[in-house]
């Protein structure tokens, strides 16, 4: 699918991640295998220290936290924040959705539109997407884009292919109408179901509820020990995926936006692992100092959150002067894969903060 | 070529014989983050750039495989490439 969107901006981008510090050398004890092989893979993955948040503090407050960041700074003024479009793959609860329970926290007015969209790895891109079609559509003049999510519940503490790399974070980007007409994005969608076994949480869901069973650990061949509520993930299956359909979808939505691939100035990409993005920059015959490949290393793999992290933290005090064009790119559980092509900077804001834990929503 | 792959083999995994392994991804010998670790030290050891599309599983599944990808990979000179 592809789509174009014009007279859209996004106006300013925060993220968050936990206070707290996971060091990989501190874990390497718990994993099953000798030190020396797990810090020689570490080195090649990126595995050096990632933000778990505390069990107090959950996505929701992840993102109440930069919301009540951004009103406090004048960046957002909470009476006129006319929708609340939040993506994850965790949830606070079953029932009500995410943007229900921010709206909640943060007093926001019984006027505001509160919905929500499960997807995961491609979250930012699709978010992205369905916010600026409905600041388009003219239904409101912005809506305030939320991701926010982590691997860590996800992830088995005794499985050194999944824990290390996983993260939590959150992202708001607030998207507006625009009067330039430099303004426009331009998205491709790709999916293929048919491989969604290569990224799977089994059990947990209708398909197959969570039980004491399925929450016992098994060791694989390798040694490794996941749970049938654990990640379980085919990194060859997810890794050939990426290589062969990244490079193709980023070159179509370059045609689809009708520039050339070399006019792209940052591909500000989903954070999988450091070994994954120098191949794929390699194999788009892209410089690696334009494609970071370090947010897995710093804060670890949050999911729909890592692109707006990985802006903030590579790209902060840069786009609050220039306005690059750039190449959003993400891929992950499905399989599915999605880019975008945009103008993106001049913001008002552009930040990176820390959560303090313990749940808590309010800044210092 | 092929004792020094073996050397690096056995540092990976110490504790199985690839010297008997016919397929050493079939056998479970190598999983993708020993592949991972492979690749990463065969560019070390030999100079090369292993392209991504090259990463499968048949590439790694023997010695002599081994030997044949890194042959055919980019050779990497004083931070220059070539063919």
């Amino acid at each position: 699918m592809k789509a174009t969107i014009r007279g859209v901006r996004i106006r300013g981008i925060c993220a968050a991640v936990p206070k707290e510090t996971h060091k990989f050398e501190n874990e390497i004890k718990d994993f099953p295998f000798p030190e020396k092989s797990s810090i020689r893979l570490g080195r090649v993955m990126g595995f050096r220290e990632h933000r778990i948040a505390d069990a107090a503090t959950t996505p929701c407050d992840l993102a109440s936290y930069i919301l009540n960041y951004l009103f406090r700074q004048g960046w957002a003024q909470k009476d006129r924040l006319k929708g609340l479009l939040v993506v994850a793959q965790m949830a606070d609860h079953p029932v009500p959705g995410n943007s229900k329970v921010i709206h909640g926290q943060l007093g926001l007015s019984q006027e505001t539109y509160c919905a929500d969209m499960y997807e995961n790895c491609t979250g930012f891109i699709s978010g992205l997407y369905m916010a600026a079609a409905q600041v388009a559509a003219g239904c409101m003049d912005e809506i305030a884009l939320v991701v926010t999510d982590g691997g860590a519940c996800h992830a088995n503490k005794l499985d050194r292919n999944t824990y290390p790399l996983c993260g939590d974070a959150a992202g708001v980007a607030l998207i507006c109408k625009s009067d330039s007409l430099e303004d426009a994005m331009h998205f491709v969608f790709r999916n293929d179901g048919s491989r969604r076994e290569a990224l799977l949480v089994p059990a947990g869901g209708c398909r197959m509820p969570a039980t004491a069973e399925t929450a016992k650990p098994e060791r694989d061949e390798m040694g490794n020990f996941r749970s049938l509520n654990d990640m379980h993930m085919d990194g060859t299956a997810v890794f050939q995926f990426v290589m062969e359909s990244v490079p193709p979808l980023v070159k179509e939505a370059c045609a689809y936006a009708g520039i050339e691939n070399k006019q792209v100035q940052y591909h500000l990409t989903h954070q999988p692992n450091r070994f994954m993005l120098e191949k794929l920059a390699d194999l788009m015959e892209v410089p690696r100092e334009i494609l970071f490949n370090n947010v897995v290393e710093n804060f670890g793999n949050s999911s729909s959150a890592t692109i707006p992290v990985n802006i903030a933290f590579n790209l902060g005090k840069r786009l609050l002067t220039e306005k690059p064009l750039v190449c959003l790119s993400a891929f992950g559980a499905g399989l599915s894969l999605a880019a975008a092509i945009l103008h993106l900077g001049n913001m008002d804001f552009c930040e990176l903060i820390e959560h303090p834990g313990n749940g808590c929503i309010l800044p210092d | 070529m092929e004792e020094e792959i073996f050397i690096i083999l056995k540092d990976i995994q110490p504790e199985f014989d690839f010297e008997t392994s016919t397929d050493f991804v079939e056998d479970g010998y190598l999983d993708s983050f020993d592949v991972v670790t492979l690749v990463s030290e065969l560019e070390s050891k030999f100079s090369v750039s292993i392209s991504a599309l090259e990463i499968i599983p048949e590439n790694f599944s023997s010695v002599k495989n081994i030997c044949d990808l890194v042959k055919r990979s980019t050779k990497i000179s004083s931070g220059v490439e070539k063919e």
